[in-house]
């Protein structure tokens, strides 16, 4: 996933020092201080801030979703349901059908041959084009 | 789909070439045995598909040329409820129903189609002499482009090349 990083700096009239959103991925430590500092930007703009606090204390009043830079990983007790998800997909995706339908031509009739010879048949050799 | 056509018209002079039509081939049947001078011989006829290497064929490197009968996928559904169900249809279109190879609809004036299943079960050869006269006397005729053609080729070297093991290793229950 790319961040498109903003093209002006972002200022706010109660806090004049431009910030400018990085939008970087390095590390997650570093978004999850982006996040917050945005969310601290958008609630100053808004008025939502009557006092003066540390921006760090809004983190806790948010729900971030930071499974994108944060992935939660818990221990494997579930493998039932791994091999459920494999019993679902196998069938369909693998079994073949040996399905035979008898197809009749489309139109038959019988005829007379007048067999002119019978002889052993010859090899016909057909020579490669590199020799 | 414009920029990767499946089908083109050509001409009835133009060289055989894998992948082409020839509607009403007769294919003589020999009799059981021959066992005198005169005999009876039934005669079939298939619309057909060329299966022949187009190499072969334009190089004249082959006496006999493959054909494997096609049917419109309506007359299998006709034949057989499985190809009637989303289910039979889907596996068809997916490759994973043996012997038998899913093309599409053809929407060229004169040629319409609906989807066509070609039968690599049946397969049969017919002197190439005989074919491409047959093929000038029809006229213009349908051809299967690529990748399309070789797609069908792939296909049916996968339903020959099949093994079947006398002892198969028992399946995951």
């Amino acid at each position: 996933m790319s961040y498109e990083t903003a093209s002006r700096p972002i200022t706010t009239k109660d806090y004049l020092i431009p910030y400018a959103f990085t939008g970087s991925s390095r590390g997650e430590e570093t978004d999850i201080s982006e996040v917050s500092d945005r969310l601290f930007f958008v609630s100053m703009s808004q008025g939502l801030l009557k006092k003066l606090f540390s921006y760090r204390s809004l983190l806790p009043a948010f729900e971030i979703d930071l499974s994108s830079v944060r992935p939660y990983f818990e221990p494997m007790t579930r493998s039932s349901l791994i091999e459920e998800s494999y019993e679902e997909i196998l069938p369909g995706e693998m079994l073949e059908y040996d399905v035979i339908v008898q197809m009749s031509p489309r139109k038959r009739y019988t005829i007379e041959l007048e067999v002119k010879s019978i002889k052993k048949a010859e090899p016909i050799i057909i020579e490669p084009e590199w020799i | 789909m414009e920029k990767y056509p499946w089908y083109e018209i050509v001409d009835s002079e133009e060289s055989l070439l894998q992948g082409d039509f020839i509607n009403s081939c007769p294919l003589v049947i020999p009799p059981a045995a021959i066992d005198s001078a005169k005999v009876s011989a039934d005669v079939i006829e298939y619309d057909v598909v060329i299966m022949s290497q187009s190499c072969d064929l334009e190089q004249r490197k082959i006496a006999l040329v493959l054909v494997c009968p096609v049917w419109p996928l309506s007359k299998f559904e006709e034949k057989n409820s499985f190809f009637e169900s989303r289910r039979g249809k889907e596996a068809l279109r997916q490759g994973n129903v043996l012997g038998y190879h899913l093309l599409n609809k053809c929407e060229t004036n004169g040629f319409k189609t609906g989807y066509l299943v070609v039968d690599f079960r049946s397969v049969y050869s017919v002197p190439f002499d005989f074919l491409l006269n047959l093929a000038t006397k029809k006229g213009r005729r349908l051809r299967l482009l690529p990748p399309y053609r070789e797609h069908l080729s792939q296909a049916f070297a996968r339903f020959f090349m099949r093994v079947g093991l006398p002892v198969d290793i028992p399946s995951f229950n």
